[in-house]
């Protein structure tokens, strides 16, 4: 899914296409079929009648997208939203100040921090979720330190619960909100901060009305693009959250798997998709417009 | 005392002494020049002046308060900055009064003001232009405008001009010193443009490898070089290899030439520098008759309009006369010439 807000804002420094021969068109048709046929039979089946003996049979009803006006998916919706939301103006809250001291920093040191928050980039969501499950956890895990430290009487198992999703999404996207903010504030003109010292501005207050306005676009992009990392996470709710914590991702593949109810759960996903598509165009459009004009 | 004082001032990053124990004196209401070559510390001093940088060791006295303590947001010095930097996010009356703002001035009171300033620096009307829409002079004057917004004490200027071109550069020069009269306000401009500091400034102050080299007016500094390091480096300048001989007069080459003065505590024989400007040697075509001063061989002649330059091989230095072209002297190169170096403008250098 972030693919597409990636491939959006990476797309312009590309080289020129080849200007000779079909030499990309094999690949290109390939990788269009691959998305193009699922992405049809899913639209297909979202509009299909549902049949309870054999999942759907042939059809075109809006019944399941009239379904999601039932409290289940309302609710499930509004707290993947509030997840998403939450996780991405905390990350990008503590990823600007650190971006910001980063640029600050020796050569050497930004060239460490950096490959080593490229390398962290290489951890899956999945490993990421159960290397939170062990370090939650009762017989081994961080509780048991807090007893050392004499904080807690005994060792607790420190998850399920939504402290342990939001601190595990917070690890898993920080990399990134990182990484997307540092170009645009290395790139800042260290004399437009001077500039407002000079004119009376602390520290934190040129920080504030100088450079932040000044990384304005990209800050948006960040926003939106950890919040479309966000909305569509299965592992770590299911892990680390309780049921009340479980996401549209996770209704989508109850709702096909174990309810069997394969058109509304593709209707969800179309749903999913769209707002995903919409908010990833609306982070390229902004990550374009929001570049420092000199 | 009134003005600004350095005393002792140095900076050094790590074994490198950027700027080295200087020690200043600028008095209220003058324009003052740090003028040298790239890497002499003009900058960094500059920087230390605004408390962008933090001294390794000396004060600052301003007005006979020491401020080297003193953060740089509470020294209300204004300061325009090589690159202007300006703030892209705001439009023109945004910049300008982004220091009243901090200050809590009424929106109306800035506003005021604001258009003040612009009719100032000869902007009236443009509070609303965004600051991409403006082209490299008016952003100049944004940039001078926003400085003086809080009534600064002290105008620091970081090269301010070296962006713009030749001509923009010498309108804005004569502008900007206008300006500075008219406010009367202390102001300091960092430049390693020895034009721009002869045009502009009430004193000079030379420096190279983080040392103040001489301090004078531009007259001074160009007639009066205090070392070889100032006559090098100011304008065009011929510095001739020559031995101190007598009260008077000093030994180039086989000739002896007469000469203003030559300093006290100088030993008789030992090696000096006679330093004489192109415009104070006299040529003349090489007529048979022995010659008291100089003679050699011309080796190339150009003509830039306002005035003829000739360079002469003198056995082993070539030396440069200017002279205008209503002087009427026809050379070419090859031709032999005599020259005569004006006495009272030859001045010996200790080397």
């Amino acid at each position: 899914m972030s693919t597409a807000a990636f491939a959006a804002t990476e797309g312009r420094t590309l080289p020129p296409p080849v200007a000779h021969g079909m030499t990309l068109f094999w690949p290109t048709l390939v990788i269009g079929l691959l998305f193009l046929i699922p992405f049809f039979l899913l639209v297909q089946v979202s509009f299909a009648h549902r049949d309870p003996g054999g999942l759907w049979s042939p059809g075109f009803e809006f019944t399941h997208y009239q379904a999601f006006l039932q409290p289940l998916f309302l609710e499930t919706l509004t707290f993947s939203a509030f997840l998403a939301i939450l996780v991405a103006l905390a990350a990008t809250a503590l990823a600007l100040p650190f971006a910001h001291f980063l640029t600050r920093m020796s050569r050497r040191a930004q060239v460490v921090w950096l490959v080593f928050l490229l390398s962290t980039l290489a951890l899956s969501e999945v490993l990421i979720v159960f290397a939170w499950q062990v370090m939650l956890a009762r017989r081994i895990g961080l509780s048991n330190i807090l007893v050392f430290l004499g904080i807690l009487d005994e060792p607790q198992s420190l998850s399920p619960n939504f402290g342990a999703l939001f601190v595990c999404l917070i690890h898993f996207v920080l990399p990134y909100t990182v990484l997307l903010l540092y170009p645009a504030l290395s790139r800042l003109d260290r004399q437009v901060t001077e500039a407002a010292r000079t004119m009376g501005a602390t520290n934190f207050r040129a920080f504030m009305t100088v450079t932040v306005p000044m990384v304005r676009g990209p800050l948006i992009a960040a926003v939106l693009l950890v919040f479309i990392f966000t909305i569509g996470t299965f592992v770590a709710p299911l892990v680390l959250g309780r049921p009340e914590h479980w996401t549209l991702a996770i209704l989508i593949q109850r709702t096909a798997l174990t309810t069997g109810n394969m058109p509304f759960a593709a209707a969800m996903a179309m749903f999913l998709l769209f707002t995903t598509v919409v908010i990833a165009i609306a982070t390229a459009w902004l990550g374009g417009r929001g570049e420092i004009k000199r | 005392m009134q003005g600004l004082r350095i005393e002792g001032l140095s900076k050094a990053f790590g074994e490198v002494r950027a700027v080295d124990a200087v020690d200043l004196a600028l008095p209220q209401g003058q324009f003052v020049c740090f003028l040298g070559p790239s890497g002499c510390g003009k900058t960094t001093l500059l920087r230390m002046i605004a408390g962008l940088e933090t001294p390794t060791g000396g004060r600052l006295l301003l007005h006979g308060r020491d401020i080297t303590e003193v953060p740089v947001h509470r020294r209300r010095f204004g300061m325009v900055f090589q690159s202007l930097a300006l703030f892209p996010h705001l439009s023109v009356a945004g910049n300008i009064g982004y220091a009243l703002k901090l200050r809590g001035l009424h929106p109306r009171d800035r506003a005021a003001r604001v258009e003040e300033l612009l009719q100032l620096v000869r902007l009236p009307g443009l509070g609303d232009r965004h600051i991409d829409a403006l082209s490299g002079g008016q952003r100049q004057r944004v940039a001078i405008a926003r400085a003086l917004a809080q009534e600064p004490s002290l105008m620091l200027l970081d090269e301010p001009l070296s962006a713009l071109d030749a001509k923009l550069r010498e309108a804005m020069q004569i502008e900007l010193r206008q300006l500075q009269q008219q406010l009367k306000i202390t102001t300091i401009l960092v430049t390693h443009d020895q034009r721009e500091a002869m045009t502009m400034a009430d004193l000079i102050v030379v420096m190279a490898d983080g040392k103040v080299q001489q301090v004078g007016s531009p007259l001074e500094v160009y007639e009066k070089p205090a070392n070889r390091f100032v006559a090098d480096f100011i304008g065009l300048n011929n510095l001739l290899p020559a031995a101190a001989v007598e009260p008077g007069a000093v030994r180039v080459g086989n000739r002896l030439l007469p000469v203003a003065e030559v300093p006290a505590g100088i030993g008789w024989g030992s090696a000096v520098t006679l330093s004489v400007r192109p415009e104070n040697v006299r040529l003349k075509r090489a007529n048979g008759h022995d010659h008291a001063g100089l003679t050699g061989e011309v080796v190339f002649v150009r003509d830039v309009g306002n005035a003829v330059e000739t360079h002469v091989r003198c056995g082993e230095s070539t030396v440069i006369a200017v002279f205008p072209p209503r002087d009427g002297i026809q050379v070419r190169p090859g031709d032999q010439v005599d020259l005569d170096l004006d006495r009272r403008h030859c001045r010996v250098l200790v080397q």
